[in-house]
């Protein structure tokens, strides 16, 4: 059960090779389409826009420096950098906490939601979800984005877009599954669970 | 058992609440089916990640500063895109005619006469001539002739005009530099530019080089085509450089260390082994 690629999806894909191969004119295009998003992790994690952009460029030189190290058939091209972006914000963490001396326990995050001091991990398990939802269909990201974003139940939903209540129904089982798919291949912590029992298969 | 509608687990997920007539059936249900559990609770968390992902949505993306300082660092975008890489089996690069290939020179000599007194020169030769087309046929080809020295030295025009008017570039400028992509990797340096009794110097050290039969000449380049050779690097890949008291350093900010033969040739090598980016 696949479905229709994108044309977009199909141009990620062809970047993706482009820069394993070493092309050289793709790194632009690779920082153009995935920069905003290996930033976000620096800005959520790190104190200054300074250490954000330090992150940020290191990210970008050690992906081209390890783009042997790509492999596409275990994942996108924006997760691999994810998770370089991941460890560049986790390594300045460390750093800097020694630096200003602190206890440790402040920096800890409480678990799941706490919100004041994200750690690089939940950072880079929301934005991988916010990049999945550029791929899908426009019908469909609008529906997801208006349950997520605007809190609309999916007749309120139905009722803004026109479309039918089966077809936004269809849209939002889908289209979460999907986000739910790419979260646990391309998430930081590669499958773990919430809090709770294991999933069974 | 009769598992819970998938569409109706999405909604859950959501939040929304479900018909009391439903409710309390898939609540039940929820608490004794582990698979459903499970289901219910990761889409759950998938909608936690989405709406706590709002808050990066409007993050500007990083600036053109960072990008130029990724480029520098993995050595793409210095060169003009027709020349060659260093050999190696790394990037894929596209065949280019040898001719499109060496960046601008400046060969180590005093400065050429502006273009303006080789202009006035030919002119005086020509005061003879009385009919306005032919001073006019004239004046072409020497427009020529300056076009013609201006880009074949546009490295000395650039570099040394007699009547650039800013002031020096300031000292206490410093460049880490990096191995270059296809060069070896274990290469690193840094160059500062200070001020000494007779002008400024560029101060070189460096580690890491190959060794080899030739030599390591250090150049500033501006990014796009002009290139200044400096010097040589000594026995120990230091050197410290009498830097030209003309030099734009602000327009020719970047230290580039290049592989050289003893070959008769002065051009760049095209195989450079380190450079970096002056920044005060």
């Amino acid at each position: 059960m696949t479905e229709p690629e994108d044309e977009r999806v199909r141009a990620e894909r062809a970047i993706a090779e482009r820069f394993r191969r070493g092309d050289e004119t793709v790194l632009r295009e690779v920082f153009d389409r995935y920069g905003g998003l290996v930033h976000r992790v620096g800005v959520a994690c790190l104190p200054s826009h300074h250490d954000a952009e330090d992150a940020t460029q290191a990210t970008f030189v050690a992906a081209w420096r390890g783009r042997e190290t790509y492999d596409p058939a275990r994942g996108t091209l924006p997760a691999w950098l994810l998770g370089i972006a991941r460890r560049q914000a986790v390594d300045r963490q460390r750093v800097l906490r020694r630096q200003q001396n602190l206890a440790t326990a402040t920096f800890h995050q409480a678990g799941p939601g706490y919100s004041e001091e994200p750690s690089p991990e939940r950072v880079v398990d929301r934005l991988v979800i916010l990049d999945e939802l550029r791929r899908l269909t426009d019908e469909q990201r609008r529906v997801v984005e208006l349950a997520f974003f605007d809190d609309l139940t999916h007749l309120q939903i139905a009722g803004v877009t026109g479309l039918p209540l089966g077809t936004v129904k269809s849209h939002l089982r889908r289209g979460l599954a999907r986000l739910r798919t790419r979260w646990e291949v391309d998430g930081a912590a590669r499958g773990s669970r919430p809090a709770g029992a294991p999933r069974s298969r | 058992m009769q598992h819970v509608d998938p569409d109706q687990l999405a909604l859950l997920a959501l939040g929304e609440s479900v018909d009391l007539g439903d409710g309390s059936a898939v609540n039940g249900h929820l608490r004794q089916c582990g698979r459903c559990r499970d289901e219910f609770e990761s889409l759950q968390h998938t909608v936690d990640l989405a709406r706590e992902a709002v808050e990066h949505r409007d993050t500007p993306p990083p600036s053109e500063a960072v990008w130029s300082r990724i480029a520098t660092e993995v050595g793409i975008g210095l060169r003009p895109t027709d020349l060659p890489q260093p050999d190696s089996p790394g990037p894929f690069q596209p065949p280019v005619p040898r001719s499109a290939q060496l960046p601008v020179q400046l060969p180590a000599q005093p400065p050429v006469q502006p273009p303006v007194q080789l202009f006035g020169q030919h002119r005086a030769a020509e005061s003879g001539t009385r009919r306005t087309g032919r001073r006019r046929r004239w004046v072409r080809p020497v427009a020529a002739l300056v076009a013609a020295l201006a880009i074949g030295a546009v490295g000395t025009l650039g570099a040394l005009r007699p009547w650039r008017t800013d002031p020096a570039p300031a000292a206490a400028s410093a460049a880490t530099l990096a191995a270059v992509a296809g060069g070896p990797g274990g290469a690193r340096g840094r160059a500062v530019v200070e001020r000494g009794p007779g002008g400024l110097v560029l101060r070189i050290s460096a580690a890491g080089l190959p060794l080899q039969q030739g030599y390591f000449e250090v150049w500033v380049f501006d990014g796009k085509r002009g290139m200044v050779s400096i010097g040589v690097l000594g026995a120990d890949s230091t050197a410290s450089l009498p830097l030209p008291p003309t030099l734009d350093l602000r327009r020719y900010h970047v230290v580039d260390i290049s592989q050289e033969q003893y070959d008769g040739n002065q051009t760049h090598s095209q195989t450079s082994v380190l450079r970096g980016s002056l920044t005060e």
